[in-house]
């Protein structure tokens, strides 16, 4: 379908153009919820990256096998967002799409909370130092579930206002190709992470639950010791 | 199977973006939540000693 520059929605085989909204208030609510959206894959983008970039590569902590998985949750979570994101930038978004994109992420944060909830209980025995290195006094695993918290609790705010935060994209060109170039760096931390994880599973079905080495190479890394 | 999940997911995301039509799109999501979800259930391999 062209891109018209309208919103559209199609009922049976007819297509409709919605008319964007008038009032002032509306308009800069549907602004709000673009950029909210687009804050949440930065979000998620930069947790991710910082697990990967340094605590897997500058302090030399293998992530375990639900470390991983958390990250796949993240990612699942990400994925109602990057549907609501790039539909928005390409006129497709409808109201049910939007409400898609909010349900796919309240999925992928329930399924990646029970995994962080799972791993904290592991560790929450007193004496237990706990997975890896603690960030802020909480460990990565405990900073994962509070990122799922807190997507489940902005997908259910933005729910609860029905459509008054549907997205409304940015006009201006430098705009639209920073959020498709956000798009891209989001596509390529999961291409990242498959490779890295093949790298440290190598051709092995799973990972061990406390991995030492890349499996791969049979690289051991030397964990940074904390000051 | 973490390199297959990720590459699924991968595909998922592509789909995410490229295709319009949302069974499609849902059908992806939801494969790709089957599959982290049985990679999760295979990690629980025991019972937490804890009580509730």
């Amino acid at each position: 379908m062209a891109d018209t520059g309208k919103l559209t929605v199609f009922v049976g085989n007819t297509r409709y153009i919605v008319p964007e909204p008038k009032r002032r208030w509306h308009r800069i609510m549907g602004k709000l919820g673009f950029w909210a959206q687009v804050f949440f894959l930065v979000a998620y983008i930069g947790v991710l990256s910082t697990a990967m970039f340094y605590f897997q590569f500058a302090q030399a902590e293998l992530p375990c096998p639900l470390c991983i998985s958390q990250r796949m949750g993240m990612m699942l979570s990400s994925l109602g967002a990057l549907f609501i994101v790039s539909h928005s930038l390409k006129r497709t978004l409808t109201p049910s799409g939007f409400m898609t994109g909010l349900g796919m992420a309240i999925l992928g944060a329930l399924l990646g909370s029970a995994m962080s909830t799972r791993q904290i209980l592991l560790h929450i025995l007193p004496g237990d130092p706990g997975y890896g290195t603690a960030m802020f006094g909480l460990h990565l695993y405990t900073w994962a579930l509070i990122s799922f918290i807190v997507v489940m609790t902005f997908a259910g705010v933005l729910l609860t206002f029905g459509t008054e935060f549907l997205p409304i994209p940015p006009v201006s060109k430098w705009a639209r190709g920073l959020v498709w170039a956000i798009i891209v760096i989001f596509v390529a931390t999961i291409a990242i992470n498959m490779v890295v994880v093949f790298v440290e599973e190598g051709f092995n079905w799973f990972l061990p639950d406390n991995p030492t080495s890349y499996q791969l190479f049979g690289f051991t890394p030397t964990p940074v010791p904390t000051p | 199977m973490d390199t297959l999940i990720f590459g699924l997911l991968l595909a998922a995301a592509l789909v995410v973006i490229l295709v319009r039509t949302r069974w499609i799109v849902l059908t992806m999501f939801f494969v790709g939540f089957v599959a982290v979800g049985l990679l999760f259930l295979h990690h629980v391999t025991s019972v937490l000693d804890l009580s509730f």
